[in-house]
């Protein structure tokens, strides 16, 4: 953590850049929340730890356009999500350092995270500078979806009937979500109507199924839809279910190699007829 | 909610090789069942997958898409784009619990009629096989 307030505070002094997005706790409550550092400001209370759960590259689409270069803290998974970021050029590389961290697993209420069982990335993919331990662990699984998958097809329906029933459509899963960012959401979209507003069970199946789909080869599994989910709808065992699928149709795995261009904007004349076939066929 | 016993089937085809091709079998008096309800598409790459979702939400009890073969799409690479998001929708709903005989993605060209006719009722019959189970998906609010 030093060793990262001092690199800050040089590049600070070098004029490399003009803010910093990182955590901060707040010494009245103990919360750790996303903060940004300005020049000549104090980096006494930024830290880094198992409660920044936070994906901050939510945040970096504001600040690029407000500052002229842009430090980031980066925990793996958040590197993986700047990865997809950068890749669909949103955001220009040469206004970001990336600042690396080693982490190890984040926790949500007090246990550890959900998302850092499968993680295989404790290091950020993209990094100008690394801080702490690169942890090189287990090759990525989808240990959860497989669970799913081994259910018959009605079983599976009413394992995400139950769930998708309770979506209230607060929407918070698009608004956290880095990678969605259509200036017209197809949700809000009046004509052609296709999801209903209301939150029933069709319209929130429609909702659901089309975020993941848009989501599929761009999700890079850093969980924020799933966190700030009210109604807790595992929504990140849709995401995984279609990072597993572009893996095995495609050999991608989304945000974890720089400048790889997602699999559903490129096509391929190689790729065979049999991936249109089901899976249990 | 009372059974229906014909399956409604749900035929996204494109404009230059597929629909031209039922239109032949139509024209060459190959019969094929009449569950399927033709939507023409200017390309299969116009396909987005959100139809297939709407199609199984809205209560169809098969889906199918198909377009010109590849290398002979009239825009050059529709069908390339098509086979891959096709192929990952058709992930995504067998995941959430679609049975996968419901949906049905291939290639006929303006020649095939015959081909169209068959898969129409190949297709058909594996809807009526799957009678018993549940339509997953299909909406349940409005008594239809």
């Amino acid at each position: 953590m030093n060793e990262m307030r001092n690199k800050i505070e040089e590049l600070f002094k070098n004029g490399e850049i003009d803010a910093v997005l990182g955590y901060r706790e707040d010494p009245a409550t103990g919360e750790v929340k996303a903060a940004v550092f300005k020049k000549d400001e104090a980096l006494d209370d930024m830290v880094f730890d198992g409660r920044c759960v936070q994906n901050l590259v939510n945040y970096l689409p504001t600040l690029v356009a407000r500052y002229r270069k842009v430090g980031i803290v980066l925990k793996g998974c958040d590197g993986r999500s700047l990865v997809t970021q950068l890749v669909e050029h949103r955001i220009n590389k040469n206004q970001i350092v990336a600042l690396g961290v080693g982490c190890e697993g984040v926790k949500l209420d007090g246990k550890e995270a959900d998302k850092c069982d499968d993680c295989a990335t404790s290091m950020s993919p993209i990094a100008d500078y690394e801080f702490g331990e690169k942890k090189h662990k287990k090759e990525p699984a989808f240990s959860k979806v497989e669970e799913i998958e081994k259910m018959s097809p009605a079983e599976r329906w009413k394992f995400f009937a139950d769930y998708f029933a309770r979506c209230e459509r607060c929407y918070a899963c698009r608004q956290i979500c880095p990678s969605c960012y259509c200036e017209i959401c197809v949700a809000d979209q009046q004509e052609p109507k296709w999801i209903e507003p209301s939150a029933k069970l069709s319209a929130n199946t429609m909702w659901h199924l089309i975020r993941a789909y848009h989501l599929a080869g761009r999700c890079a599994d850093c969980g924020e839809c799933e966190r700030v989910c009210p109604q807790e709808i595992p929504m990140r065992l849709l995401n995984n279910a279609l990072e597993k699928a572009v893996h095995e149709l495609f050999d991608v795995r989304p945000g974890t190699v720089p400048d790889e261009i997602p699999p559903l904007v490129v096509l391929s004349k190689e790729d065979p007829d049999t991936i249109l076939e089901g899976k249990n066929e | 909610m009372q059974i229906e016993k014909e399956p409604k089937i749900l035929a996204i085809l494109c404009k230059w090789c597929s629909y031209a091709g039922a239109d032949l079998a139509g024209t060459s008096r190959f019969a094929y069942p009449a569950n399927v309800r033709i939507v023409q598409v200017p390309c299969s790459g116009r396909v987005d997958p959100i139809m297939i979702f709407k199609a199984f939400v809205e209560g169809y009890d098969g889906v199918m898409v198909s377009g010109c073969h590849p290398g002979d799409c009239h825009y050059t690479t529709g069908n390339y784009h098509a086979r891959r998001r096709i192929a990952v929708a058709r992930r995504l709903l067998e995941f959430v619990g679609v049975h996968p005989d419901r949906m049905h993605f291939t290639w006929i060209s303006a020649a095939e009629g015959k081909k169209f006719a068959e898969v129409c009722s190949r297709f058909t019959d594996k809807l009526k096989n799957l009678s018993g189970t549940e339509k997953t998906l299909a909406r349940k609010e409005l008594a239809t």
